[in-house]
């Protein structure tokens, strides 16, 4: 066929009526975010909805990954920022100001936060508004489990050996885990070598990812892992065999999750982040946040934990006074260094 | 009445352009994909590389300071670890090309001798997996080779094992679906090059009394050495930068070097090692493909000279 310049000036504009609607849309209010990528976007999308009925024309696009790609993808892009705000946990603030990618949010333009119970905002270090909190205990396989364990040290228990999971130390979850090993052997936050060699004594199956670990838990290649409760409470409302323990010595361990507004974005953009932040917040939310299936651990005051969820989040009293975090500023800056150790100890 | 000459057509620069670029002549129909392949592929890859070359601080967001240091390649060179992960890849690599040649070559002898129906059935089990997106194929594999998976159940249910296989989270679970998944990536070129093949030469082989073994090795084997050297070039290519396979199939503690890289780039923040793992894993690639080229080059020089 012999192209003539009419066909190629005709197909380039049919190029451009046929990107015309991505193209306008790109130029309407819409905040791009980072979020989970699965049911757990819920409380997200909702309040994405809320903050477009009080700002006409915003909207809100939820895309999901972790939060270090984001800032993977933002030094690529040479600190221009395809997103405008993310849900962040506390380990990749740290690792987000070390790159300088954060715009920290203000938070007097954020009313609700003087509802929120005052340890969580100390793990938005300045930066980020804490939004709800995941907890880190023992997903496990009820039908082939009688007696979970209670404590983390209780994970060295001779009947739990060689049917024990873990996640690679790149995650949030991986590095907590490895912290709070630590701690249940007495020994500082940052010591990772000791944690790793007393997670190499159990052989564990590794998981990529903690959703790659959960999915090692669903086919039955494990029968317990450390996971996140609301990933083990997603499972069990799926039907699958999967129970949650909230482990003591240290804990239960929380890590808070948080809304954080990048760098470089549009005019205008800050503003509703900070309204985004705030309708999160409200009473309304955070009974969606904490409610079924996902059971998110609430950050403002007087928000009763629904009873299904109890076997996930800490509720009563002394569970409440006991729950704690990790140093994650100490802890978090060694993700680098403990993945190439991990890899020397586990897959050398 | 005196005539005046009708002045030069003087063409504008955008006729000239579009002239050329519609000739079909020279190099000037591929400018544009030259373009486009400079802009998003080379240019990239030249600043990520000079990354592993350098020592460079970030500021909002972006690289600053950039100075020029051999210590990231230094670095890499020598930690053990990094060897182990390259020997892994590579002995993965050329284990899924040779097993891939092994299993596909008889499926393209099948095809070169078989009848039409067989032809068309080689055909559709070949480019059907190709259909879907490997990471389908890959999960198939969980489900086929899981604890819970097909196979570990068929045999259980046979009371030929007690407890389930831990195929999944193995070598062997990256090996079988790396196999699996790049098979067809072999098979097609042999096919291609087989097909040309003229079925006069199987038959003078056959009336100069040679058994069909004795064919199929001096007559059929050297003539499609070209197809061996494509194949094997390609997935020995794929397989050894492969990177969703050992990711699903391998579990955590299984790395070779794509996942490191991606690891590196994506989660750990390393740059500068990603990148000078990169132009490890690009200069090895090479080295290899040089290798099968000069082999096929070889096999196909001797081939040529029979027939002329």
């Amino acid at each position: 066929m012999r192209l003539k310049r009419r066909t190629v000036l005709g197909g380039m504009m049919g190029t451009v009526a046929l990107s015309a609607p991505t193209i306008l849309r790109a130029q309407s209010r819409e905040l791009v975010m980072i979020g989970y990528g699965n049911e757990q976007d819920q409380p997200l999308i909702r309040a994405g909805e809320e903050l477009g009925r009080r700002n006409p024309g915003v909207t809100l696009r939820i895309i999901g990954g972790l939060s270090t790609e984001a800032l993977a993808q933002i030094r690529a892009a040479r600190g221009d920022s395809p997103y405008d705000l993310a849900v962040m946990g506390s380990p990749a603030i740290i690792n987000a100001l070390d790159e300088d990618v954060l715009e920290p949010l203000d938070m007097g333009m954020i009313p609700n936060l003087a509802n929120v119970d005052p340890r969580f905002p100390p793990y938005g270090y300045d930066t980020g508004c804490p939004i709800s909190f995941e907890g880190i205990g023992v997903a496990y396989n009820t039908e082939a489990i009688d007696t979970p364990p209670e404590t983390w040290a209780d994970l060295w228990n001779p009947e739990f050996a060689g049917r024990v999971g873990m996640a690679r130390p790149q995650s949030n979850l991986g590095l907590g885990v490895l912290a709070a090993t630590n701690l249940a052997f007495d020994r500082a936050e940052d010591d990772m070598q000791f944690a790793l060699e007393k997670w190499m004594e159990l052989e564990p199956l590794v998981g990529r990812s903690p959703p790659l670990l959960q999915q090692m838990l669903e086919r039955g290649e494990i029968d317990l892992a450390p996971l996140w409760h609301v990933n083990s409470a997603l499972a069990a409302a799926a039907g699958l065999p999967i129970g949650y323990v909230k482990i003591a010595g240290p804990g239960p361990l929380m890590l808070p999750s948080n809304i954080v507004h990048f760098i470089n974005t549009a005019d205008g953009t800050r503003d509703l982040v900070h309204e985004f932040a705030d309708i999160l917040l409200e009473e309304e939310s955070q009974q969606f946040i904490g409610g079924a299936p996902f059971f998110f651990g609430t950050v403002r005051e007087g928000i009763e934990v629904p009873e299904e969820g109890r076997a996930y989040v800490p509720s009563t009293p002394e569970e409440r006074d006991s729950m704690t975090s990790l140093d994650w500023p100490t802890v978090a800056p060694l993700r680098g260094d403990t993945v190439a150790d991990f890899d020397r100890m586990f897959a050398g | 009445m005196v005539a005046i000459p009708a002045p030069p057509d003087r063409q504008k620069p955008v006729d000239w352009l579009m002239d050329k670029l519609l000739s079909g002549q020279g190099v000037w129909p591929a400018v544009p994909a030259i373009l486009i392949l400079v802009i998003v592929a080379v240019i990239p890859f030249v600043m990520l590389l000079s990354l592993g070359f350098s020592d460079f601080s970030v500021s909002r967001g972006q690289i600053i300071d950039q100075t020029f240091s051999m210590r990231h390649l230094g670095n890499v060179l020598t930690d053990p670890l990094y060897w182990t992960t390259f020997q892994r890849s590579m002995s993965l690599a050329l284990s899924t090309t040779a097993i891939c040649l092994l299993l596909g070559y008889p499926v393209a002898y099948l095809f070169l001798i078989g009848g039409r129906w067989t032809r068309r059935a080689i055909l559709i089990v070949t480019i059907a997996p190709l259909l879907t997106s490997g990471i389908v194929r890959t999960y198939a594999w969980l489900v086929i080779l899981g604890g819970r998976g097909v196979l570990n159940n068929a045999l259980l249910g046979m009371g030929l094992i007690d407890q389930p296989l831990r195929i999944v989270n193995t070598h062997w679970a990256v090996l079988i679906g790396m196999v699996q998944i790049h098979l067809p990536v072999m098979i097609l070129p042999l096919i291609a090059v087989m097909s040309r093949h003229d079925r006069s030469l199987e038959e003078a082989s056959a009336n100069l009394g040679a058994s069909r073994m004795g064919t199929l090795r001096h007559v059929i084997l050297p003539l499609s050495a070209p197809g061996i050297g494509t194949g094997a070039a390609l997935v020995f290519t794929l397989s050894y930068t492969t990177f969703v396979v050992p990711q699903l199939l391998g579990g955590g503690n299984y790395l070779n070097a794509a996942t490191m890289i991606y690891e590196q780039v994506v989660y750990s923040l390393e740059w500068s090692k990603a990148s000078v793992m990169s132009l490890l894993l690009m200069a090895s690639c090479l080295v290899v493909l040089v290798g099968i080229a000069l082999v096929t080059n070889h096999f196909t020089r001797w081939t040529r000279g029979r027939q002329g």
